[in-house]
């Protein structure tokens, strides 16, 4: 999916995966299934995948697909998607949450009108909306640039400068370890947005964040990321 | 978005599944979707997702009809996808108090995040299996009409009321949709949905950062 440029490619790719999964499902039973079943299922075959690309390749998707395709079997299926890489993103055990997040509630609305917004751009009167969207699409888009780029980055520092967060990483379970790049991306994330500074305020952020690996290396993922958010406010 | 493309009279209409997981969410569609259409209409995948043509009083309908995961687990999924649908059916078992509750806990959610756009039923499936009933048939009437929504007794199993849920649903929202287009049509200041229109104010200081981007008319 990852290797097709156009975002109709990438869905069809999609498609012919959920058919897959929907083939394999039947293989063994006669019945139909529904999303029901099929949610589980392409959530376990997503965890299992290990697709690095997944997230960025979505996220493509909702926002440069056809809108009139969104209504589609293209859209349904990318919708379970997004559900279900959500749905894995923010998975807590014992903890049932029955609602989704703020912020990615907020990240659905805003999709969902820089998106339907190009549907009623004929109407004049909303012309001065659709002259102010796009500059929001450019500066979300922007923005999740500049928050891969700077996981990247710090990502990098972190190798260059200190092993042991290599080592670390090399050394955990892969569910630890997927738990740990996500945390990490969107603490980086979060730093960027706000401090804005000079790279080596970044740098030095890594290796805050590389000394709390060393030191919780020990510890349940739960307790370290605890104590490193604690870590982490006291330093913002 | 009840988008009639192009002046065209063609509706097109999203659907969203609702209801506890095993309350027959998916037979229910299934069995409306297939019976009449021999397959064909059927995609190429399988039935979570489905599209129904229909024809009603001279006007084209396409109804897509999303299904989701009615697992507790799932539930924080929900405005993923009910999100921009123009129609909800919200299913409960007639044996399952439990899902009934279910049901009124979606009812209120979408109240609360899509207002009185949406076009509600309420359907208590399974009414073969009428002697082991759990949810009275007062109860459930007196609670859709409290909250604006239709009450449909349906049986996937034996095809009954499945077309008179989807033709009532169909109806009410085209007369939603033609409502709002008449409301577009005569005054356009307030032509966004007051909901589209609320949320344009916490996007403003995101937006005046990121200079000299929107020079483009």
């Amino acid at each position: 999916m990852h290797k097709a440029s156009s975002p109709n490619k990438k869905v069809e790719i999609l498609l012919k995966v959920c058919k897959t999964i929907y083939h394999s499902m039947t293989a063994n039973a006669s019945k139909v299934f529904g999303a029901d079943d099929f949610l589980p299922c392409l959530t376990w075959v997503l965890l299992r995948s290990d697709l690095v690309t997944l997230q960025i390749d979505t996220d493509y998707m909702m926002e440069l697909l056809d809108p009139a395709q969104l209504q589609g079997e293209g859209g349904y299926y990318l919708t379970t998607l997004y559900a279900a890489l959500y749905y894995i993103s923010s998975f807590r055990p014992r903890l049932a949450v029955r609602q989704l997040s703020v912020e990615a509630q907020q990240s659905l609305n805003q999709w969902h009108r820089r998106r339907t917004l190009h549907c009623n751009q004929s109407r004049r009167s909303q012309h001065r909306r659709t002259i102010r969207r796009p500059m929001c699409r450019e500066k979300t888009l922007q923005g999740s640039d500049n928050e891969a780029e700077s996981a990247e980055k710090s990502g990098r520092d972190c190798a260059s400068g200190n092993p042991t967060s290599e080592q670390r990483a090399e050394s955990g379970t892969e569910a630890l370890q997927t738990l740990d790049e996500g945390r990490e991306e969107e603490l980086e994330g979060r730093g960027q947005s706000q401090t804005s500074g000079p790279s080596n305020e970044v740098i030095s952020q890594c290796d805050n964040i590389a000394s709390n690996d060393r030191s919780h290396s020990g510890f349940s993922a739960a307790g370290a990321k605890d104590s490193e958010e604690e870590d982490r406010d006291d330093f913002i | 978005m009840a988008a009639a493309a192009g002046g065209s009279r063609t509706y097109s209409f999203k659907v969203v599944l609702l209801g506890e997981g095993c309350v027959g969410k998916t037979s229910l569609v299934l069995r409306y979707c297939e019976n009449k259409f021999n397959d064909k209409h059927i995609t190429t995948l399988q039935a979570s997702f489905l599209t129904k043509k229909l024809n009603i009083t001279g006007k084209r309908v396409n109804l897509a009809i999303w299904d989701t995961a009615g697992q507790e687990r799932f539930h924080a999924l929900g405005p993923i996808y009910y999100r921009d649908s123009n129609g909800a059916v919200l299913v409960y078992d007639i044996t399952d108090q439990d899902s009934f509750q279910k049901v009124k806990n979606w009812v209120k959610e979408l109240r609360k995040m899509l207002g009185n756009d949406i076009c509600l039923c309420i359907v208590g499936n399974k009414i073969d299996l009428d002697k082991d009933r759990n949810v009275s048939v007062e109860e459930a009437e007196s609670y859709a009409e409290s909250v604006g929504a239709k009450h449909f007794h349906t049986s996937a199993k034996l095809n009954k009321g499945i077309e008179e849920l989807f033709l009532d649903l169909c109806k009410r929202m085209m007369e939603t949709a033609q409502a709002d287009e008449r409301l577009k049509g005569n005054g356009s200041s307030q032509s966004a949905s007051s909901r589209r229109g609320v949320q344009i104010v916490d996007d403003e200081p995101q937006a005046t950062p990121s200079g000299g981007c929107c020079s483009s008319g």
